[in-house]
């Protein structure tokens, strides 16, 4: 028995103590990747409440078939796909999330940090699922077998995606 | 393999996902194929600073009130859930009520399918080309079972393959991995 388990079953004995335990351990990673999804901070807050909310509301559903970390992973993935829905159809807000890279030259040869920020737009331009994938597979370090847990597809769909996903990333940095 | 196809098989070469047969048609390649061996090394650099993009520390203040926020907004959703399950499961009973003599009822699986999924279904999203789905929130696991047996049968399904997936337990998803069976499922269905 791990110690997420063994905190969440202390939790649905009563504990709400196991439960602070769990957020402080996973705030920041889906703090994390909520920002690497959404690109704001003020978003990736909003996320981060709602996972823990129905982590807390419906953990006595989880039925362990997978790690703890793989089903918070899948709820923050819903949300994620949740709010860059809603998003995509405001256009204020989708300037926050989905950056506009005016540069057109990628042949230039880039500092560091430019070739950072051109990825991280570029990363932002991603569609929902390669970009997802992307992260969970870089940022994460989740296996492809996590991964396809975690967004509800088939191993070969994440690779695939994942595969497509960088090589646009590729593309944008002009190599 | 060829040089070009290999080039866009590196993000997985690099993560050590590419499959044994793959894996051993690359590596012969490598050791003399200077374009491959060019591109390997952008790819890592790629890598290198896709892992190094670091996303802000939270503000203190959110983490601070975080553990409070949830306590609470969670408590008091509970109230609230109480009171909407006493009203869910009253029109649940009424829908698998209805549901049940619609299936008695009426003659024509596509029909049946037809309109089930349109009072059901309530998002389709990312049709990209690998795949796409349906997804139907809060359904139960036989439901759901018979949903896609509807659909497997009523459909011209040969060339693609249908699952289902739950990835958190809230949303169900049909995944259709054939582009063109799934538009034909979304011109038919919706």
């Amino acid at each position: 028995m791990n110690d997420d388990t063994l905190l969440i079953d202390k939790f649905l004995e009563g504990d709400d103590t196991a439960f602070e335990k769990l957020i402080e351990k996973y705030r920041r990673m889906i703090y994390g990747l909520s920002y690497r999804m959404l690109g704001s901070a003020e978003f990736a807050e909003d996320v981060t409440q709602q996972v823990f909310i129905k982590v807390f509301q419906n953990v006595s559903k989880f039925k362990r078939k997978s790690s703890f970390k793989t089903w918070i992973y899948a709820i923050t993935m819903n949300e994620c796909r949740a709010t860059y829905r809603k998003l995509s159809k405001d256009t204020e807000a989708s300037d926050d999330v989905l950056p506009a890279d005016d540069r057109d030259t990628p042949e230039e040869t880039y500092t560091l940090e430019e070739s950072k920020k051109i990825l991280k737009d570029a990363m932002g331009k991603l569609p929902f699922k390669q970009k997802a994938v992307v992260a969970l597979r870089i940022n994460e370090e989740l296996s492809f077998k996590e991964i396809s847990r975690t967004m509800g597809i088939s191993v070969n769909a994440a690779k695939v995606n994942f595969q497509h996903g960088f090589n646009k990333l590729k593309e944008a940095i002009g190599s | 393999m060829k040089t070009e196809r290999a080039i866009k098989l590196i993000p997985l070469y690099l993560t050590g996902d590419l499959n044994h047969k793959k894996k051993l048609e690359f590596e012969k390649l490598l050791p003399t194929d200077e374009k491959l061996n060019r591109e390997i090394e952008k790819a890592r650099e790629i890598f290198g600073m896709i892992s190094s993009i670091e996303s802000p520390v939270p503000r203190r203040q959110f983490e601070q009130a975080l553990v409070r926020t949830v306590m609470t907004a969670s408590s008091h959703r509970s109230v609230f859930s109480f009171k909407l399950i006493t009203v869910a499961a009253s029109v649940i009973f009424l829908l698998v009520a209805g549901f049940t003599f619609f299936l008695t009822q009426r003659p024509g699986r596509i029909e049946q399918t037809q309109e089930w999924l349109v009072n059901n279904i309530n998002k389709i999203e990312n049709i990209n080309g690998y795949s796409s789905y349906l997804s139907i929130d809060y359904i139960s696991d036989e439901k759901l079972q018979d949903v896609h047996s509807q659909i497997k049968e009523s459909l011209p399904l040969e060339n693609a393959s249908l699952s289902i997936y739950s990835s958190s337990g809230f949303d169900w998803e049909f995944y259709l991995e054939d582009e063109d069976v799934s538009k034909k499922v979304l011109d038919n269905y919706l």
